[in-house]
């Protein structure tokens, strides 16, 4: 480029510009808004410091392509004198040091005071800061979507702060714990402000999860537009606590909801935790929330608003609606404290397991189809064709009338193995009360299962002697799954099966899974991989689509879905299963244990997985097993090991069977 | 009532941008006229750049004023691809009236033809002049005349972080024939040494990038013009990278400063053929610090035992501490320790930050001796 | 004035087309903004400027939040839609409602959900229109002319991304248009983005079906796919939207609860070495045949809009209903034609009906985050015991093949009738008179009464039984049907259009097919119908005045197209100005009206 010419150039600017410049400014102030910005940083900057990873903590870079990151250099606020406020991902849960990088370059040491875990943020105590200018305050009432919403960090560089410029896209994000921005929000401004355009602090961005969306990382919507940060009044709340060293977790009532739809469906409490915060209170299986704490609630969702924001030790105020058996409602007020966790889940059973049910079942009394040899159902004396009319358990002052499996299955998540309850049972059209001791569920799978019919049942479509093996296919799936799918119209459980990655799977496969998936009226559904010898995150919608497609065609019993893989397959089984959550009934990692990063959240009632491992080839892969085994075990999954196995062919016998009794009740 | 009244708005900035005959593309007045050719072609880059320059400094040109602008000077460029996951498209920078375009060194120029698709829809064969592979920028070349070209010249001073930019590129190849490249817009999050790899690659450059808020890291997206509200050439969209530290994915943009030092060096022949070689590292020992074995790819600098009588003794260093930072710079592996002694020069300071029992410890180990590849 | 196109508060101009816009509410919420907002500004110089620009904004989003709806249908997932009309109209995606079924709920900002009923689907462009029920006073967004958005508009998109919406307040998410005029391929032959306006803003799974706004606060588009790589399916930047214009051009289709189709004109086209977009296949079956289009024709506009690419063809058709009639510009070794063509639909009714039971999975489409979905009753498919319609959806839910929901087609053509009824005034029954000249010289007249159907031309009599068939000669000759077109006409007029054979809602179509107005200004309601076996389509126009009649005496012949130049406003039931009565490009003649009575004065 000529710079004599340009610079000749240049001199007529102005006499030029003068001529052809046009007279009117533009609508949007570009230039006055990105002044605005930068004077808005430079507000904060002093308090925004940098958090080196210590190598202990550093993973190696994120695995696949996917993934979402790993550890580095994160952001954290100084939010008051010595105290530095950032989040659990650059201070994970087992960490207590970090490195402080403040604006001036220097390091300082620092230690964890406390956590508030609810919203993943971790208070830092660090000697020597420097003492920044007092943050300004957005109060959430002022908080409008489309304000400016500027996320700071020092991630990228210690010397200078780093920018991302958004709007707020919504106020009440994450159950009642956020606010959202379309900012770029990423780990290198974890930890830091987010401000207004005159640079008072909206909140800390923080890795929230999408929950709804079964993004339980926080991080798998990195620069997406969908950031979040906890608004700076709710931590103000909570700083004197937490600077005394309190560490805050998330409340729990200790129920589930009767549905799943959580943004239609009515706020019926499915199940009750024994020992908890809800039982302590009173509530019951059946009762509808009607208020908490003030607020009208007419939706799950409602409740999770009305719950989410509050810590452990908060007190809680809910009014219910109860109508018991004998049809007669009453309103009940209770107040409780909610509690940090719960003694780990045991699932109780009696040892039946019901007809299958698809979308239309009737929602009557549960018809039982096949009794577990030597349970206590057997030994009460219950054998198939009888209906469970209604059940009384210790707990629930009247009987619970069973209005479908998961009325039934509600009542005994309520129950403590061992507990007696009473069934009242209908068999030729008379009722007979039968009281049984319930037993914590087993681990290992029985050598029999319910008869295929029960899985696939329907007189008309006649005896199930045969499978179709099926493309699932979808236009946005290149590669379709193989279905193996047992004739019939009936509802079926779903066995989904992970092998060594290898690309597209050819209906080829599916021949060794055919004698199986007959026998218990199982559909296997098989798939593939994008990459072709890895298994990633996008396989996962990949499986979730597969599901749908199969659902389109054959009614599918909720109750009976199992993940199962091999290999690389376990992992990516396990990850599965996490995204499905309490869709999956059971996940079974063959030949291998857990794997590396896997959370083991304590089992609830409405996600206790049924956990296959193992067995394990050397000693060294035994122990691991060994170990997971107790793990979960600790947790309160029902954990059992796969048989050894030496031939080549995916275990199809047991895991169809176990996926036929995953429904036990 | 106001279509009518946006006609004439499009009218008047034509008036500004289009219509003077010199500017006009394909500027038949010139084409026609060979000496009225010879005597304005002088004038034609400067009188380019005061159109832009003359608007910016007078009174504020809105978004879409600048992106019409800008964007008729952003190429579509095709060439080799279709391997694992690189994709045969990218974009490319007129920065000549002569059809001299700037673009990222990349596989989509290792072809025999590289077609080069203008703003206004022509195709012309474009011949790659030279690469400068250290900041893996390749200048490319088109037999066509009084193309509109963006003005390359280095920033008086680096933009700062929170500055309006707008990003133009053919990202996904979304824009074909004569539609128009895609424009995005967002701030300079930051300015900082690009640390990134693709796969296991770690990228070449070394130097300042700019990162961007905005999301650039995609197919086609390489070889794009970086503009600031203005409508001024601040940068060139960088290839599709994650960084090294936390595996997130970049978006960055190589600054004006290294377009121009870069595409100089390849016109004078005068470019580096090897990328920068990495400062030979520097073993510890021999200061006497004895690190743990790197068992793993990153293994933590953990001091596994000091040598007696050595520099490390004398400073203090002990078993057992951890190396987090040598001089300024912050380590977290064993490697990155070897590394940052590797930059300093025989004779220099030098100064460790170790953690010793969740405290932070200066250790300073005197000067650097003269050192040997580990 | 550019700028008061991109924002209502730019300059003085700009400013006083704020006023002109009917939004008082607007002005009230801005000052609202401002004082909400201002107050902080103390705590830190910023140009006023900057926080007026601010407050302006949240007011228009605040406003658009409102008519954003929260799609949601248990554990089928669900996505955004917008709504449209006070009544409760809402536009969104095909591939939303799709695995939804007939029954569904929809959030809005205000924290309620209503239920949702499917009224019409367009599976080729992706676009589907729900009714949500119980109100009719429903917040509700005007569609802007998308036609004038330019390329760094400032635009917003309002939308459920990945159903985070749980509090039913929808998720904002700004930028600019990164571009226009985009071409999107479809999968298969459905789920077409042509035309499109592509945006930098936010755009996630689960926002597909929401609007895109303008800075103000208009619907530029809906909001449907978006480029997604190797991070999965988060936004990297790349979002579509349905342009509003094409959204336009299908509204009255879906209304009338149909499976609508988009156009196809029997032709493919490729570039030429030279650039020039040429046919390269053409149907003898097709209009375009018929008007003398043939292979290695050049194509240089469409609909008035200019073709130089091949996308630039695509884009046009992709944004025309099936059986409209477009002008068309070809050349032909050097020379210039000029012709009108009717559209055909890219798939049968069949086809259709097939797709919309198999259901649709989008190439990049943004949905909500695909957990194992239940399939609802789709369109043509029954609803299944467990998933009982509720009560307030079964009232306004009639299934029937070809239509998604009957219920509303019938709901639109009685809208039609009323207008026509309210046309017609006091007028009798009996017997219609029109006299007058031909342009062309020479007297006619027409007489038609519930027996027969009579015509006097310099060139003869011509005269037609009404109360048998139609179809048997269709006269006068060379007219393809005249006659019978304007015994169609009294019909509807005096018998009401429910009363007619076989009459449909078809939906809307331009006035004049010569010059379409690319932003819909010029859109009238068609009715097709089916009687004496004849099928016609009538167009009718906002006054309740039928403007045209196209008559086929047989299916693949052209049809008699009989154009009613209708009375002066004001007058209602006065006479008609004149009749240009044309063949394919054949004129058979224009009738200029000068006397006679539509029925007489009521008995």
């Amino acid at each position: 480029m000529n710079m004599k010419r340009f610079a000749s150039g240049i001199m007529a600017t102005a006499a030029l510009a003068a001529l052809l410049a046009p007279t009117r400014a533009t609508a949007e102030p570009t230039l006055a808004e990105e002044a605005a910005f930068q004077g808005a940083v430079a507000r904060v900057a002093a308090a925004v410091v940098r958090i080196e990873p210590l190598a202990l903590t550093a993973a190696a870079g994120a695995g696949v392509a996917e993934a979402a990151p790993g550890s580095g250099p994160s952001t954290g606020t100084i939010i008051a004198p010595g105290l530095v406020l950032t989040t659990s991902f650059a201070i994970p849960a087992d960490v207590n040091d970090a490195v402080v990088v403040v604006p001036d370059g220097g390091r300082r040491a620092a230690r964890v005071r406390s956590r508030d875990r609810s919203r993943g943020l971790v208070l830092l105590a660090v000697d020597g800061l420097p003492e920044p200018p007092p943050l300004g305050e957005v109060p959430r009432a002022r908080l409008r979507p489309g304000q400016w919403a500027i996320a700071v960090g020092r991630g990228w560089s210690a010397a200078a702060p780093t920018v991302a410029v958004g709007i707020v896209s919504a106020t009440n994000r994450a159950w009642g714990r956020g606010v959202q921005t379309d900012a770029a929000v990423s780990p290198v401004n974890y930890g830091g402000p987010l401000i207004d355009i005159t640079g008072q602090v909206i909140g800390i961005l923080a890795p929230l999860p999408a929950e709804p969306a079964g993004m339980t990382e926080g991080t798998e919507l990195y620069d997406a537009g969908i950031g979040f940060a906890v608004p700076l009044e709710d931590i103000l709340a909570v700083l004197p606590r937490l600077t005394t060293g309190e560490s805050l977790d998330a409340g729990i009532l200790g129920i589930t909801y009767r549905s799943r739809d959580q943004i239609n469906g009515e706020p019926v409490i499915g199940s009750v935790r024994q020992g908890s915060p809800a039982a302590r209170a009173g509530l019951a299986p059946g009762d509808r929330i009607a208020v908490i704490d003030g607020h009208s609630i007419t939706r799950v969702a409602d409740a999770r608003h009305a719950i989410g924001p509050k810590h452990a030790g908060d007190a809680v105020a809910v009014t219910v609606e109860r109508t018991d058996a004998t049809g007669k409602a009453s309103r009940i007020e209770a107040t409780t404290t909610l509690a940090a966790e719960m003694p780990p889940w045991r699932r109780a059973m009696i040892g039946v397991v019901a007809d299958a049910e698809g979308d239309d079942a009737e929602r009557g009394p549960v018809r039982i189809a096949w009794v577990l040899a030597g349970s206590p159902a057997e030994q009460a004396g219950i054998t198939t064709g009888d209906a469970i009319e209604s059940i009384v358990s210790g707990r629930n002052a009247g009987a619970t009338a069973i209005e479908g499996r998961a009325s039934a299955a509600g009542v005994l998540a309520g129950v403590e193995p061992g507990e007696r309850i009473t069934l009242s049972i209908r068999r030729d059209d008379a009722i007979r009360e039968i009281e049984i001791d319930t037993i914590a569920m087993p681990g290992d799978v029985p050598t029999d299962g319910p008869p295929a019919a029960s899985g696939g049942g329907d007189p008309l479509a006649g005896p199930l002697n045969a499978v179709e093996v099926v493309k699932l296919a979808g236009a946005d799936i290149a590669d379709p799954a193989v279905a193996v799918i047992p004739t019939g119209t009936g509802p079926v459980g779903v066995l989904v099966w992970a092998g060594i990655p290898h690309g597209k799977v050819a209906e080829a496969e599916a021949a060794s899974w055919k004698a199986a998936a007959v026998r218990h009226g199982v559909a296997v559904v098989l798939v593939g991989s994008a990459e072709p010898a890895a298994w990633s995150r996008s396989d996962i919608a990949a499986v979730t689509r597969a599901l749908a497609a199969l659902h389109a065609r054959r009614p599918i019993d909720a109750t009976r879905i199992g993940i199962a893989g091999t290999g690389a397959g376990a992992a990516f089984a396990w990850m599965v299963a996490e995204r499905l959550g309490p869709a999956a009934g059971g996940v079974a990692l063959v030949e291998a244990a857990l794997p590396q990063r896997a959370v083991v959240t304590p089992a609830e009632p409405a996600a206790g997985w049924w956990v296959l491992l193992g067995p394990g080839g050397d000693d060294a892969a035994r122990d691991r097993v060994a170990a997971d085994q107790r793990r979960l075990d600790k947790a309160g999954y029902p954990v059992g090991l796969m048989p050894q196995d030496d031939s080549d062919a995916p275990p199809a016998e047991i895991l169809c069977r176990w996926v036929s009794v995953l429904g036990l009740l | 009532m106001k279509k009518g009244a946006k006609k004439g708005g499009e009218k008047s900035v034509r008036n500004l941008f289009c219509e003077l005959p010199w500017l006009a593309m394909p500027a038949k007045a010139v084409s026609t006229s060979p000496t009225w050719k010879r005597f304005l072609t002088p004038f034609v880059i400067p009188f380019l750049i005061l159109l832009i320059t003359g608007i910016a400094v007078a009174a504020e040109p809105s978004p879409q004023e600048v992106i019409a602008h800008a964007a008729r000077k952003v190429v579509k460029l095709y060439g080799a691809g279709g391997l694992s996951s690189l994709e045969g498209y990218q974009s490319g920078i007129l920065v000549a009236p002569d059809g001299r375009i700037i673009t990222v060194a990349s596989t989509v120029l290792d072809s025999d033809e590289i077609d080069c698709v203008l703003d206004d829809g022509r195709r012309f064969v474009a011949k790659l002049v030279g690469i400068d592979p250290r900041r893996e920028l390749a200048v490319l070349q088109i037999e066509a005349a009084d193309l509109p070209a963006f003005a390359v010249m280095p920033e008086d001073e680096p933009s700062p972080p929170g500055t309006r930019i707008i990003a133009l590129s053919n990202m996904f190849g979304v824009a074909v024939g004569d539609e128009r490249v895609t424009a995005q817009r967002g701030v300079v999050a930051a300015r900082v040494p690009l640390e990134a790899r693709r796969g296991a690659a770690e990228a070449p450059f070394r130097g300042s990038v700019y990162v961007l808020d905005c999301t650039t890291n995609n197919p086609g997206s390489p070889g794009g013009a970086v503009i600031n509200a203005r409508g001024r050439l601040i940068g060139m969209l960088g290839k599709e990278l994650r960084s090294t530290d936390s595996g997130i994915w970049l978006n960055y943009a190589l600054p004006a400063s290294e377009l121009v030092a870069g595409s100089e060096a390849i016109l004078t022949g005068t470019v580096a053929t090897t990328p920068a070689a990495d400062a030979p590292r520097f073993d510890p020992r021999l200061l006497g610090a004895i690190l743990m074995p790197d068992l793993l790819d990153r293994t933590p600098p953990f001091v596994e035992s000091i040598a007696p009588a050595s520099p490390a003794a004398r400073a203090g260093l002990r078993p057992d501490d951890l190396v987090i930072a040598v001089g300024p710079r912050s380590v977290t592996t064993r490697a990155a320790v070897e590394q940052a002694l590797g930059v300093l020069a025989p004779g220099d300071p030098v100064k460790m930050t170790v953690i010793r029992a969740g405290t932070l410890v200066e250790i300073d180990l005197g000067p650097r001796p003269r050192g040997a590849t580990p | 004035m550019i700028f008061s196109l991109l924002t209502p508060f730019g300059g003085t101009g700009a400013l006083r087309s704020c006023l002109l816009t009917p939004c008082d509410c607007l002005r009230l919420a801005i000052l609202a903004a401002v004082v909400l907002i201002a107050p902080r500004a103390v705590a830190i110089d910023v140009d006023p400027a900057v926080l007026e620009a601010e407050a302006k904004r949240v007011a228009v989003i605040e406003r658009a939040s409102a008519t954003a709806v929260a799609i949601f249908a248990g554990d089928s997932g669900g996505g955004s839609g917008v709504l449209v009309s006070p009544d409760g109209y809402a536009l969104t995606n095909f591939h939303v409602v799709e695995p939804a079924g007939v029954a569904m709920t929809g959030g809005l900002s205000d924290g309620r959900l209503y239920d949702a009923v499917l009224v019409g689907l367009d599976p080729t462009g992706d676009v589907a229109l729900v009714k949500l029920l119980g109100r009719d006073d429903f917040p509700f967004a005007v569609l802007a002319d998308s036609d004038a958005v330019e390329q760094g508009d400032w635009c917003f998109a309002a939308g459920n991304p990945f159903l985070l919406a749980t509090d039913l307040v929808p998720s904002i998410s700004a930028g600019i248009v990164s571009g226009t005029h985009r071409y999107q391929f479809p999968a298969g032959t459905i789920l077409e983005y042509a035309d499109c306006i592509q945006v930098d803003a936010a755009i996630n799974p689960g926002n597909s079906g929401g609007g895109l706004f303008d800075a103000a606060g208009r619907i530029i588009g809906v909001n449907g796919r978006a480029s997604f790589e190797k991070r999965g399916r988060v936004n990297v930047g790349a979002g579509y939207a349905i342009s509003s214009n094409q959204l336009r051009n299908f509204l009255g289709c879906l209304k009338g609860g149909r499976l609508c189709d988009h156009a196809t004109l029997g032709a493919t086209v490729a570039s030429a070495a030279d650039g020039r977009v040429v046919i390269s296949d053409i149907l003898e079956s097709s209009d375009a045949w018929r008007r003398g289009l043939r292979i290695d024709d050049e194509i240089v506009s469409l609909a008035g809009r200019p073709v130089r690419t091949v996308n630039a063809f695509k884009n046009v058709l992709g944004t025309l209903p099936s059986g409209w009639q477009v002008p068309i510009v070809y050349r032909r070794n050097g020379r210039r034609e000029e012709a009108l063509v009717r559209l055909a639909g890219v798939h049968t009714q069949a086809e259709l009906a097939a797709i919309v039971g198999r259901g649709a999975e989008p190439p990049d489409g943004p949905r909500e985050d695909g957990t194992p979905r239940e399939r609802g009753p789709g369109p043509g498919r029954k609803p299944g015991p467990a998933r009982e319609l509720p009560e307030a959806v079964r009232a306004v839910y009639e299934a029937r093949p070809g239509f998604t929901n009957y219920h509303f087609n019938v709901v639109e053509r009685d809208r039609v009738s009323r207008g026509i009824a309210a046309a017609r005034g006091t007028a009798g029954k009996g017997p219609w008179v029109l006299e007058g000249k031909l342009d062309e010289g020479g007297e006619f007249r027409i007489e038609v009464s519930d027996s027969v159907a009579v015509i006097d031309l310099p060139t003869g009599t011509s005269e037609l039984d009404t109360t048998g068939e139609l179809d048997a000669s269709p006269v006068p000759p060379g007219s393809g049907g005249m006659l019978a077109a304007l015994v169609v006409w009294r019909r509807l007029v005096n018998d009401g259009p429910a009363a007619v054979g076989r009459t449909t809602y078809l939906g809307t179509a331009p006035v004049d097919p010569r010059q379409i107005d690319p932003a819909g200004g010029d859109l009238v309601d068609v009715l097709e119908t089916a009687v004496a076996g004849i099928e016609a389509r009538v167009a009718v126009d906002l006054r309740g005045q039928i403007v045209r009649v196209d008559l086929w005496t047989s299916p693949d012949a052209d049809p008699c197209e009989l154009r009613i130049t209708p009375a002066k406003a004001g007058e209602t039931a006065g006479l008609p100005q004149r009749f240009d009565v044309w063949r394919g490009a054949e004129r058979f003649g224009t009738f200029l009206i000068d006397g006679g009575t539509l029925g007489g004065a009521a008995p």
